[in-house]
């Protein structure tokens, strides 16, 4: 059954079919060709896994964001990051990895993310002397690791999958975003210093305050989001209901950046980005449900014992995993369909569940950003009107640094866990 | 006539996106300020989202809004690169029709069954699948005689 299932997806995926069809189609074939059991399981798991509370987040945090990644809200995030950093040697690029943390606190998707500051980020930087693929690349990396920085669309389905509380891996993802954004600005100043760049702009806090004011409105986004969630008042669903209300408001009203006829284009382009992931996530779950009735989770949890992999070894070998198959699947199947099956093995070698989260968000973040195929990439080199592979070269040196940045990550489980612990998550 | 069901799909998502979006202020607000829940802003969300999923990845079929890996496409000589062309709206086709057919039964085996609170029918829930696989099959069919 999982074989047939594993070559019909392989082969549709290689032909161009879209991936969750492919998903779909092979799943269909598996149970086809077993016989052991009733085609409607399909339909049965389907439903399961859409229809719950958790994952009605997911809309609201991809509506609020539409609403907030207006060129104005990146243009006001951008000047207070360049305030905070633009006096280091390679401030300018550092800029770009601060205002990704602050952008991605606002928006749940890392792809919009990338269009967002990659439209406001990429003409400045080659403007200071940066080349393009390098541009580029640093934009990239900064939108891997804002993967972390909640709110974040993977670490709601991982919650519903997984059955960890959302909110605690929210809060989780806070410090492991810093140690991969150390990790990448400390690469860039090297860099600088090696180039001989300038610091472009000295540091004033009259400057400081002045770029905070103006971003006061767009901060008040995740001020609400984890004031509501921190507070232990709200789930994550609510808040993101909230969120939107907030976005709506400023779009409409404060800024005025979104007209109402806007509205109505604004909203299906969300229903349609919500239904591609939900939908994905919808079928996937059927492949993890036959990888269930074949005991594969047995399999991989005695093959791990069979080479006598620690919860390190293991953590590693996931977050390798995880990078190769975010970058081909745009990572969103890999953890519906794999997550599940490693389930055991990670409760087996009392590896906390927060921690296996945090771990494989950040692998898949890196993976969406692997040259020479990883989507995320494809869309900044697109912003950027760079090839892909001008990128390839200039990608790897950061791609280094967030796998660096991972490993510690893994090695130190407290960087994961000392908030939710903080919060009584 | 196509032109009408294309704007009906996506008005319906819009209306749909709405719908979660003030049923969960209502019920944030029943929750925090009025501190009697609303009992039933949890199901009308749940329902609403089924069908705007289903719904939604009909409209992304439309607009060729799905993900897929198209690197090896690229690389076919032209004749084979026609074929494989041609293998995406099949696999949608085929997929989409067993959504039908199988959401159908799914239907039928729910038709006594009623949601907790509401006692709404949950065959109206169900309904989203057969539904959607519908009008991805409707949007599949064109993309198999496109030149």
């Amino acid at each position: 059954m999982i074989l047939v299932a594993v070559l019909v997806f392989l082969v549709l995926l290689g032909l161009g079919v879209p991936v969750a069809f492919a998903i779909g189609a092979a799943g269909l074939a598996g149970l086809a060709w077993s016989g052991e059991f009733p085609l409607i399981i399909i339909m049965q798991q389907i439903h399961q896994s859409v229809d719950s509370f958790v994952l009605l987040a997911i809309p609201l945090f991809i509506f609020a964001g539409m609403l907030m990644e207006t060129g104005g809200i990146a243009v006001r995030l951008v000047r207070l990051a360049q305030a905070l950093v633009g006096w280091i040697r390679g401030g300018l690029a550092m800029a770009v990895v601060i205002a990704e943390y602050i952008f991605s606190g606002i928006s749940g998707s890392t792809i919009a993310d990338v269009s967002a500051i990659g439209a406001t980020m990429i003409p400045p930087l080659k403007r200071a002397g940066y080349r393009p693929g390098q541009a580029v690349s640093i934009v990239a990396a900064a939108s891997a690791m804002g993967i972390l920085v909640p709110p974040c669309i993977l670490m709601i389905v991982l919650g519903s999958i997984a059955n960890v509380s959302v909110a605690a891996l929210f809060v989780a993802g806070f410090v492991p975003a810093v140690v991969l954004a150390v990790a990448i600005m400390a690469f860039i100043y090297w860099d600088a210093r090696r180039a001989g760049i300038a610091p472009a702009q000295p540091m004033t806090f009259p400057a400081i305050g002045k770029a905070f004011l103006q971003a006061v409105i767009p901060l008040g986004l995740p001020a609400i989001i984890f004031g509501g969630i921190l507070g232990g008042v709200m789930t994550p669903t609510e808040a993101a209901s909230l969120a939107v209300l907030y976005a709506a408001v400023v779009g409409l009203f404060v800024y005025r950046e979104i007209k109402w006829r806007d509205l109505p284009a604004l909203m299906a382009r969300s229903a349609v980005v919500t239904a591609t992931v939900c939908f994905l996530l919808a079928v996937a779950a059927v492949i993890a449900w036959m990888l269930a009735v074949a005991q594969v989770p047995a399999a991989i949890l005695s093959a791990m014992q069979a080479i006598s992999a620690g919860p390190i070894t293991f953590l590693v070998l996931t977050a390798l995993l995880f990078i190769l198959l975010g970058a081909v699947l745009e990572g969103l199947p890999a953890v519906v369909i794999l997550v599940p099956t490693f389930l055991p093995v990670v409760k087996q070698m009392n590896i906390d569940l927060i921690h296996y989260s945090i771990v494989v968000t950040a692998a898949t973040g890196i993976g969406l950003f692997l040259p020479p195929i990883g989507v995320g990439l494809f869309v900044s080199c697109g912003i950027a009107g760079v090839g892909v592979d001008k990128v390839t070269r200039e990608m790897m040196p950061y791609v280094m640094m967030l796998t660096l940045g991972l490993l510690l990550v893994i090695a130190f489980p407290w960087l994961t866990l000392v908030l939710p612990r903080v919060f009584g998550l | 006539m196509k032109k009408i069901l294309d704007h009906g799909v996506e008005w319906a998502c819009i209306l749909l996106l709405a719908v979660i979006t003030v049923d969960l202020l209502l019920g944030v607000y029943s929750r925090y300020v009025l501190e009697r829940t609303f009992v039933w802003y949890d199901e009308v969300a749940r329902a609403s989202f089924m069908w705007l999923v289903f719904l939604g990845a009909a409209v992304a079929v439309r607009r060729g809004a799905h993900f897929g890996l198209h690197m090896f496409v690229e690389m076919m000589p032209p004749h084979l690169k026609r074929a494989a062309l041609l293998l995406t709206p099949l696999t949608i086709v085929v997929f989409s029709g067993a959504l039908v057919v199988l959401g159908w039964d799914l239907m039928r085996h729910g038709a006594a069954q009623t949601t907790a609170v509401m006692g709404m029918p949950v065959s109206w829930i169900y309904a989203a699948m057969p539904v959607g696989g519908v009008l991805m099959v409707f949007y599949a069919v064109p993309l198999l005689f496109r030149k």
